[in-house]
């Protein structure tokens, strides 16, 4: 079987979890053949992973680079786009310029249809050898994106978008789409490792040959976008059009996929909130390999937290430093050990982590490590281990840890509350208090903290290994490649879809799944 | 204090706008004034609280999502939605802080005011026609020199060289900077900057082996060219003012040869080809500091410069064609009367100005994206604003231009056909100024079928009425030169023909 799994900005360019994840599905199955679409900054990036020897080939689709390869345009530069472009693509940006009323409504249930319609309509213009890009920043969608916002936002107060907004948010959005450009990918099944534009090369296969489309969600990819937004300097209509652009993605990805996979729970309520169906939803955590997580045996000699992740300002590690010089008031001798890179677009967050360690009197006692080879010496050097981001979805990093025997102190975000269980202590993201608080009992309470630790490596022994994760995926796998007895359609939706592409070839419903006898 | 004789010594001792304390008889008569009580109203909702504390973020969300993604971060639950304020999630309870959050305040739009920067750095650009003027004032004692017939040959010669290796040097200088490669950059004008004077040694000498001439017309085009690139390179960093002082020497001695006479002959070229040197040098040693200063690591020139390669022989193209018809029209008259000789020498002067006038387009064209709300508009605002930056480029050589006929005509030296030639040279300022922005666009193909139409135009049409010099039809000047105003007008339109299909697209000024 072939696989073509989907990644943006992650494997095989960049380390974190969704990487590792990648790599592990990769290797965890060679008896499957597999490739890879990268979306990328320019194609110029480097694999920081050794490909699996499964692993056939890595394609790039860059966004901001040079075009998309392998389509030709067959109408020249100056081609002016007709009908097919227009009209997909009135529909489109309505789609994003209508204001939201909720989520779950019927409007927004038919919107996601449309903008899902107006997706495919943009694809099968650039199939037909269209110019997308050219068509996306013409004057004519300008003033078809300007005059949809005057039509459906009459209530806004505040200046009209002038031209500049338009060619933003259009800049902005014609850069995202360019996967629709792309030659749809040929494989068996396509997984998109997320939500957001990873899907749209899964669309486009759908489209073209009619390949079952699995998307995991390890974060919630639009929430993700939403707090990223949250102190953009742009203008107010370029950031309603560049996260309802997200948003109606989003929603659109769920309406086409055959098998989502939350990563926890918690994911679910995003994915529902935005329209996926919960008849074609199973939850598949994360899994480590226990024995590349082996229990620590001994505990650093001073009391230490450890942190094990990238400098990353949704890891939140100023609130970590500042719960550290509260656990310093109360146990001096208390070491903070940061490990973990820091991407070259964090080097100003990792010099406030440095300046906020210096203004706190820690210099010395709190220290960013940088890299590690072995994730294990991270969590085998602290007494506990800490996370404290604001935004996560299934983070490896305290399943490895609680692999190693080690409590951990976490915030309550994404799945990590589900991860933790109650072998841990969980308290509210950006709460150093809370978070000084759980550290200084965990530190004090040597029982309490060998107990914890003996029952985290229980837990993931239990729940979150390598195999059991595998063996999910695998299932989905096999259950959407082999088709089952042609059922006849009923006669009124026999023929032709419409459009200019076949019917997909009838394969297994999704509900006759079986996922390891794991509930929905 | 209590409130109340707060309120009693407020009305007491109160005064009129204008200061003054009323008697008692007056705020007795007026009795005391009606007016609004507005009392502070004091929420005992705790959603109002959460509003009020996530007003400063939250104040520009775009949907209720948005305010459940930031709440969720901050820390709010499901749980805590239900528990702390009665709705049944975050999503729930994110749509109605939403709704109280109220009506969006748009930000105040950016303002962008010009500084003092800016207008030094329109300066800089304006300063760079006096600046290849400034080696003009040697010319006269290397013609003493050289001679006549190789000092043309030799500038035409060297003036196509040095175009062109410039033009293609300082294309990719800027492309690599773009692309954030500093270092890069610095490589490519230290190679070509120390290649240059070599290629220019041995053109001359073939050019030598094949008209005569001897070492000095050798020595002539090398410095020439080496100037072309140093200044290159100057512009490049931004060190104009240092080239101005190096070069100052050779400027005056230029001058003092003029006036005090043949005395001054050989110092006059010895300070020229001294000065020469010296800035040189001075580039080189700017541009291989400024290389070494780049921290960052860059992937190796060749495998950066390779994609470039279409783009450079585009330039290359573009500079031969330049060259080629600002030179070929000038050429046959260089030996000839005065004013048809110095008809460019307005637009030389006045190219800093075109090249100020080109690299603020863009800047205006993005203020009018700003301004205006229907891309019909931009596209009516963008051709005002050729309109008038085209006039301002014919206005500003056409000035110095009149001086100068002003001044020929005075000491009798004015011909027709002089002034047909100047009115060429400004026309050409326009036609540099729509060259200039076709090559910002990359449309070197454009700028060299246009160039190459206007010359062939100028030529064959000379040809035809037997007034083609180069093809050795001595008619009459005025014809030729009437002919090489025309093909500068055909030229503009043609330019802007080419500018028509993009000039007009919003997003190449984003």
């Amino acid at each position: 079987m072939k696989i073509t799994l989907v990644s943006e900005g992650t494997y095989p360019y960049a380390m974190g979890g969704v990487s590792i994840w990648c790599e592990q599905l990769i290797k965890g199955m060679p008896d499957y053949r597999w490739d890879v679409v990268a979306l990328t900054v320019d194609g110029a990036e480097r694999s920081v992973f050794p490909a699996p020897t499964n692993l056939d080939k890595v394609h790039s689709i860059p966004l901001w680079g040079a075009r998309p390869p392998g389509r030709a345009l067959r109408r020249g530069p100056g081609h002016r786009p007709g009908a097919s472009f227009n009209e997909s693509y009135e529909v489109f940006v309505r789609a994003l310029v209508t204001p939201m009323e909720a989520t779950r409504s019927e409007q927004s249930a038919v919107s996601r249809s449309m903008f899902l319609l107006a997706l495919r309509g943009m694809f099968e213009y650039a199939s037909d050898g269209g110019d997308l890009s050219a068509a996306l920043l013409s004057n004519r969608a300008l003033t078809m994106m300007l005059d949809a916002w005057r039509d459906l936002r009459v209530d806004e107060i505040g200046p009209a978008p002038t031209v500049a907004d338009a060619v933003e948010a259009a800049w902005l959005i014609e850069h995202m789409l360019r996967p629709l450009s792309a030659a749809p990918v040929k494989a068996d099944i396509v997984h998109a490792s997320m939500n957001g534009l990873a899907t749209l090369v899964g669309m486009t296969s759908k489209w073209r040959h009619g390949t079952p489309l699995v998307m995991s969600e390890h974060g919630i990819y639009l929430r993700e976008r939403y707090i990223a937004n949250l102190h953009d300097e742009a203008s107010h209509p370029v950031r309603v059009l560049v996260l309802s652009f997200f948003r109606s993605l989003a929603g659109a990805a769920y309406l086409i996929t055959d098998v989502l996979a939350p990563h926890s729970m918690y994911n679910r309520r995003w994915q529902l909130h935005n329209g996926a169906d919960p008849d074609r939803m199973w939850t598949m955590y994360n899994g480590v390999e226990p024995a590349e997580f082996p229990a620590a045996t001994s505990e650093p000699a001073l009391p230490t937290i450890s942190y094990m992740g990238r400098v990353d300002p949704l890891k939140d590690l100023h609130t970590l430093i500042r719960a550290f010089a509260l656990v310093r008031a109360e146990i001096p001798e208390a070491r903070l050990r940061i490990f973990g890179g820091t991407p070259a677009v964090n080097r100003i967050y990792h010099e406030s982590c440095e300046r906020l360690i210096e203004e706190l009197g820690l210099t010395g006692a709190a220290v960013l490590e940088g890299r590690i080879g072995n994730a294990v010496d991270a969590y085998h050097a602290g007494s506990i281990v800490a996370l404290t981001s604001i935004s996560e979805g299934f983070p490896y990093t305290v399943v490895e840890a609680m692999a190693c025997g080690r409590p951990t102190v976490c915030t309550n975000v994404g799945g990590v509350a589900e991860a933790v269980g109650d072998t841990g202590i969980v308290v509210p993201p950006r709460d150093y208090a809370a978070v000084a608080e759980a550290c200084i009992k965990l530190l004090r309470d040597n029982e309490l903290r060998h107990r914890l630790g003996i029952m985290a490596r229980a837990r993931v022994l239990e729940h979150f290994t390598l195999r059991r994760s595998l063996k999910m995926y695998r299932n989905v796998y096999e259950s959407l490649a082999t088709p089952i007895r042609p059922a006849t359609p009923p006669r009124h939706l026999r023929g032709r879809a419409q459009g200019r592409v076949t019917v997909p070839e009838q394969r297994g419903p999704a509900w006759q799944l079986q996922l390891d006898g794991e509930a929905r | 204090m209590s409130l109340d004789s707060g309120l009693e010594t407020g009305l007491g001792s109160g005064t009129d706008p204008d200061g003054n304390r009323p008697g008692p008889a007056a705020t007795h008569a007026a009795g005391p004034g009606e007016h609004t009580v507005l009392l502070p109203r004091i929420s005992t909702d705790p959603l109002d609280d959460l509003v009020e504390r996530v007003r400063p973020t939250l104040s520009q969300a775009v949907d209720s999502l948005h305010v459940a993604a930031a709440l969720e971060a901050d820390g709010l639950t499901d749980r805590g939605a239900r528990v702390e304020y009665g709705y049944q999630d975050v999503f729930a309870l994110s749509t109605e802080v939403y709704r109280r959050l109220g009506p969006r305040l748009p930000r105040p739009r950016d303002v962008r005011v010009r500084g003092n920067r800016s207008w030094r750095e329109s300066l800089r650009l304006i300063s760079h026609g006096p600046l290849y003027v400034l080696p003009c004032t040697a010319f006269p004692a290397v013609l003493a020199i050289v001679g006549r017939r190789s000092l043309v040959l030799g500038l035409v010669f060297a003036g196509v060289l040095g175009w062109v290796y410039a033009g293609v040097a300082s294309h990719a200088a800027y492309r690599m900077l773009g692309l954030g490669r500093p270092r890069a950059a610095g490589r490519i004008l230290i190679v070509a900057t120390l290649t240059v004077p070599v290629a220019g040694a041995a053109a001359g000498a073939g050019l030598v082996w094949l008209t005569g001439g001897g070492v000095a017309l050798v020595a002539m085009i090398t410095c020439q060219v080496a100037y072309q690139l140093t200044s290159t390179v100057m512009v490049f960093y931004r060190r104009e003012p240092w080239l101005a002082l190096v070069m100052t020497p050779a400027f005056l001695i230029g001058v003092a040869y003029l006036i005090l006479g043949s005395g001054l002959r050989p110092w006059s070229a010895a300070v020229a080809a001294g000065c020469v040197v010296a800035a040189f040098l001075l580039a080189v040693v700017i541009a291989v500091r400024r290389a070494r200063a780049a921290a960052m690591a860059e992937p190796p020139l060749r495998a950066a410069l390779r994609p470039e390669v279409p783009a450079l022989v585009g330039v290359g193209a573009y500079g031969l064609c330049s060259a080629v018809l600002l030179l070929h029209a000038a050429a046959p008259y260089l030996l000839g009367s005065l004013d048809v000789a110095i008809a460019a020498a307005p637009l030389i002067l006045t190219m800093g100005v075109i090249e100020w006038r080109a690299e603020r387009f863009r800047p205006q064209a993005a203020a009018l994206m700003r301004r205006v709300e229907r891309p019909r508009a931009f596209v009516r605002g963008i051709w005002q604003l050729l309109a008038r930056e085209t006039a301002i480029c014919l206005l500003a050589p056409a000035i110095p231009a009149a001086a100068m006929l002003a001044g020929l005509y005075h000491l009798g030296l004015l011909s027709a056909v002089g002034i047909v030639m100047t009115a060429a040279h400004v026309a050409l300022g326009g036609a540099y100024l729509l060259a200039f922005l076709l090559a910002g666009r990359d449309r070197f193909g454009w700028l060299c079928w246009s160039m190459l139409a206007a010359i062939v135009a100028h030529v064959g049409i000379g040809a035809l009425l037997g007034s083609a010099p180069l093809l050795g039809r001595s008619g009459p000047a005025l014809v030729d030169t009437s002919l090489y105003l025309g093909s500068v007008l055909l030229l503009q339109a043609l330019f802007v023909l080419g500018l028509a299909p993009i000039l007009g697209q919003a997003v190449r000024y984003r």
